[in-house]
């Protein structure tokens, strides 16, 4: 079976990539030009009528990124094939999103319509924004939200119009000399969503993001806050695409979340960008008494994803958890892993991991779990399992945990094999062909982890999954 | 920051009665280029994931001398420890060869060899050219291992004919007497196919404080041979300490080493593993006691590159006071590496709020038909299970050392070989006594039989 396992199924992805991998002629309005300097801040900050203290605020974050050296040390050397003066950093087709489809420009529309967002939008979502390259082009929530208090809108019009909320967390959760790539995006960010839900509110349906990258040598920088206030629960959806290009896109997102006491805030993440984009995102979440963050994560697309959701239980009792689905087939990889810092007593955090490799893909997990020594009562654990379907796959795990104190407890276990061949014989006996069997194998190591997601999601990832596994048997 | 070995204390003869130290000069060209590139390399520095997690303030070093004389007094000490051993063996302090004990004339006879290097480059200089310095552990501390290479002198050769099974295990062992004493050992073993061989290895102090110990371990296992290799560390407190060791596997072979870890300021072990024939085997077993504000700072790198081979690693941890532990390993398969069957797994018991243990198990998979596997967990005593003991009038201290000598035995019950496994029981045992009297890094069972009279 490895056999012809090791010759066939390198071009897979193609199938559902298609799905995103088309572009229509766009004219836009703003247009910042290739290269980064402070010039560039300046339009940025003249096209969205920026406040003096974000000028300023962008002006150091700048500083910051042409300071740091790209982490080449533990990551990977790809990086160094970015071209920072060869990235488009602002494009805008206006500034004002649409609050109905009508509003939006047409070519966007059709865009938008091809990827279906307003069709789910219809079906099952409470509200929508849909991020055309820099800016929100359309966005929109249930009237009966609204008149609860929840605040969903794009960054510009939340740091505007709210900026006694949004201030006050804004750059917070992670300040911009966190790492490069977000003092990169605390420099040049625009779009993405700023949320807020009052206390006691519960968001029953989920709110939902998505992003386009459309034009090429473009670097798409949106910045998502979401405030949850005390007692109140809210879900929060991403997805994101883009058409194929042969130079490398850049994605570099800042994704801050903060949960007060007793919120519940769940992100969920379908990432399918096309193979050329780099996607270095950091996502922080930060949990007080009795909060919980949930990041579920899942990575199909991109060239390169660096990509480490992180849960920082500040208050007693929080909890964190980071469930992550990981494909990576030819050409990618897919880098990807969770931190939990615990800073408060009886804090619980979950890892599980779980990432498929096929053709020549790499999939790596790297983790991160603190525990202190004044804390007691504090408990992580830690799966991660890899799957390797060819035999030039590859997969890495760089785990990484400090527990100091005799009043905690964590536990780390991984595990990297590949599908049995006892299992695929007995399908085999009973009538299934090879390419069903190990589709069925495949679903079944990651079963547990898709059933979190929202039922649309899930029967979609299964979908892929398996269009996925077809070409990888012969 | 630095090592202050200059160049001229290793060339120098030293007072004292140091025998001078001649090398051959193929021996010597070596350590010149070593002390070139020693000189070149950089310090470890926060930046390198290899040295992630260490305290590098405690490698801050100066004022060590090589080849420091041992007083009378020390040298009475260690021949009563050396005697307890009565297998063949060769005993070093501050670099000097003191004591050695003979192979069996039988063993002679078959071939094998046990020999000081610096006789071995006399006598044998051809088939010690081919071995010695012939390996780079490589997983962080070069420049240190370079420094070894540079400044080594004292060690054993160990060579197996093939097809020579030794009945008798080899004692090996390299000692500190003063707080401002370096010494370098060295342990190179050849065994040739389908040889096998036992050695106990120890590293110790006679002093009650400082020193400074950088050691290599070369081994090489021909096809189908056998290695067991146990060693026992304990320096003296604020001991700063290396031990870079690396077995090589051909086809078939199987080694088994076992590392129990005590005492010492800062003690940083480098182990790898090259599987490099189908059928190797190695099993990397290490348990450590860690008290005071000692720091162990373990790495282990397990590299599969033949199919059908298989590795185990297992390393506990029990941590009293404020001490701190590091296990960071590595699993790597090649992309031919089929069948490659890789376990590892640190398990950290931390028994006081101030020590804290740090985890980084890692692995590298370049092929798919493989089952690897790693786990890591720090945790505690369960307080339910204390509290049974207590209830049953067990006294607090009493019970938590019988959970720590359980789940450091646990180590220990892997070893195949009954005497040693004993020997190190006992000796765990000891450590566990609350407070180790001073000076006293002579394991109890042999402190017992050299200073008693045997009993009628």
């Amino acid at each position: 079976m490895t056999e012809h396992q090791g010759t066939t199924g390198t071009d897979l992805l193609q199938l559902d990539r298609k799905v995103g991998d088309f572009h229509y002629e766009v004219k836009y309005a703003y247009d910042a030009g290739a290269g980064l300097s402070e010039q560039t801040i300046d339009y940025i900050c003249e096209a969205k009528n920026d406040p003096d203290w974000l000028r300023e605020f962008r002006k150091r974050a700048l500083a910051t990124f042409l300071r740091e050296p790209l982490p080449t040390h533990w990551a990977s050397k790809q990086l160094e094939e970015l071209s920072f003066s060869q990235i488009r950093y602002y494009l805008a087709h206006g500034q004002q999103a649409g609050r109905s489809w009508e509003d939006v420009p047409e070519e966007v529309k059709r865009t938008f319509e091809r990827l279906g967002v307003p069709e789910q939008e219809r079906k099952f979502l409470a509200g929508v924004e849909a991020q055309f390259d820099s800016e929100a082009a359309y966005s929109n929530m249930k009237d009966a939200l609204r008149g609860q208090g929840v605040l969903f809108v794009g960054s510009t019009e939340g740091l505007h119009k709210h900026p006694e909320i949004f201030r006050k967390w804004f750059g917070k959760v992670i300040p911009p000399g966190d790492n490069k790539f977000a003092a990169l995006n605390s420099a040049v960010f625009s779009g993405g969503s700023f949320i807020y839900i009052p206390p006691g509110v519960k968001v029953g349906h989920p709110l939902q993001a998505y992003f386009r990258i459309n034009a090429e040598s473009f670097g798409q920088f949106e910045r998502t806050l979401i405030i949850a206030d005390e007692g109140s629960e809210v879900t929060y959806m991403e997805g994101c695409t883009a058409p194929r290009f042969d130079t490398a896109t850049l994605h570099s997102a800042v994704v801050e979340l903060v949960a007060l006491p007793g919120a519940k805030i769940q992100y969920i993440t379908v990432q399918n960008w096309s193979p050329n984009v780099f996607n270095l995102v950091t996502k922080r979440g930060i949990a007080m008494e009795n909060a919980e963050i949930r990041w579920i994560d899942c990575n199909i697309g991109s060239r390169l994803t660096m990509k480490y959701p992180a849960v920082i239980l500040r208050g007693r009792k929080a909890r964190g958890e980071v469930l992550s689905i990981a494909l990576a087939n030819s050409g990618q990889h897919q880098d990807t892993g969770a931190k939990m810092i615990h800073l408060a007593d009886e804090t619980t955090s979950n890892i599980i991991a779980k990432s498929i490799s096929i053709g020549e893909g790499r999939s790596s997990y790297r983790g991160m779990v603190k525990i202190p020594n004044h804390l007691k009562g504090c408990k992580n654990n830690t799966e991660c399992d890899a799957l390797l379907i060819n035999a030039s796959s590859r997969t890495d795990t760089y785990p990484a945990i400090t527990l100091r104190g005799n009043r905690s407890a964590v536990q780390h276990e991984a595990s990297v094999s590949k599908i049995s061949a006892e299992q695929i014989f007995y399908m085999q006996q009973r009538g299934l062909s090879e390419a069903e069997a190990m589709s069925l194998s495949v679903n079944g190591f990651v079963n547990d982890l898709v059933r979190e997601f929202p039922m649309e999601y899930s029967v979609e990832l299964k979908r892929l999954i398996d269009l996925e596994m077809e070409g990888s048997v012969g | 920051m630095g090592v202050d070995l200059p160049k001229r204390v290793i060339l120098d003869i030293p007072d004292g009665g140091a025998k001078p130290v001649r090398l051959p000069r193929w021996w010597k060209e070596i350590q010149d280029v070593a002390w070139v590139d020693y000189e070149r390399l950089p310090m470890p520095s926060r930046k390198d994931e290899r040295w992630r997690f260490t305290d590098l303030g405690k490698l801050a070093l100066s004022g060590y001398t090589v080849s420091t004389s041992v007083p009378q007094g020390t040298r009475g000490e260690l021949q009563n420890f050396f005697r307890g051993g009565r297998a063949p063996g060769l005993l070093f302090a501050n670099d000097s060869l003191l004591f050695s004990e003979p192979l069996s004339l039988e063993a002679k006879r078959k071939g094998v060899l046990l020999a000081p290097l610096l006789d071995a480059a006399a006598d044998a200089p051809d088939l010690l050219k081919s071995w010695l310095f012939q390996e780079r552990v490589a997983l962080g501390a070069e420049k240190l291992e370079t420094l070894h290479r540079a400044c080594a002198t004292a060690g054993a050769f160990l060579y197996v004919p093939a097809g020579v099974e030794m009945e008798q295990h080899v004692d090996l062992s390299f000692w500190l007497t003063e707080g401002n004493a370096a010494t370098f050992p060295h342990v190179l073993v050849v065994l040739q196919e389908n040889a096998r061989a036992r050695i106990h290895l120890r590293f110790g102090s006679t002093n009650s404080c400082g020193g400074f110990a950088c050691s290599v371990q070369e081994l090489f296992l021909g096809a189908g041979a056998q290695l067991e290799l146990f060693t026992r560390r304990n320096w003296a407190e604020g001991t700063c300490s290396f031990d870079l060791a690396s077995v090589r596997l051909a086809r078939d072979a199987t080694a088994t080493t076992f590392q129990f870890n005590q005492g010492g300021g800062y003690t940083r072990t480098e182990s790898r593993s090259r599987l490099l024939g189908p059928g190797a085997r190695s099993v990397m077993l290490s348990a450590t006691v860690a008290r005071d504000r000692q720091e162990f700072d373990q790495r282990s790198f397990q590299e599969h590159a033949a199919p059908n081979t298989k590795s185990d690693l297992l390393y506990k941890n029990a941590l009293y006071d404020s001490s701190r532990t590091i296990f960071a390993g590595m699993i790597d398969v090649d992309p031919g590496a089929r069948q490659t069957d890789a376990y590892q797994s640190n398990r950290n018991l931390l028994l006081s709020p101030d020590a804290e243990a740090n985890a980084l198990p890692g692995l590298e998979i370049l092929a798919n038909d493989v089952r690897c596997t790693h786990g890591a967990t720090i945790g505690q005593i369960d307080p339910e299970e204390l509290f049974y003991c207590l209830q049953r009038g067990i006294p607090l201290p009493a019970a938590q050392r019988l959970f720590v000598l359980g789940f450091l035995t646990d180590v220990i019950d892997r070893i195949s070989d009954a005497d040693a496994r004993r020997s190190l029981a006992e000796e765990i045992d000891s450590s566990l006594n609350d407070k180790v009297v001073p000076g006293s890094s002579l394991p109890s069972s042999l402190r017992r039989t050299s200073l008693l009279p045997p009993a009628q």
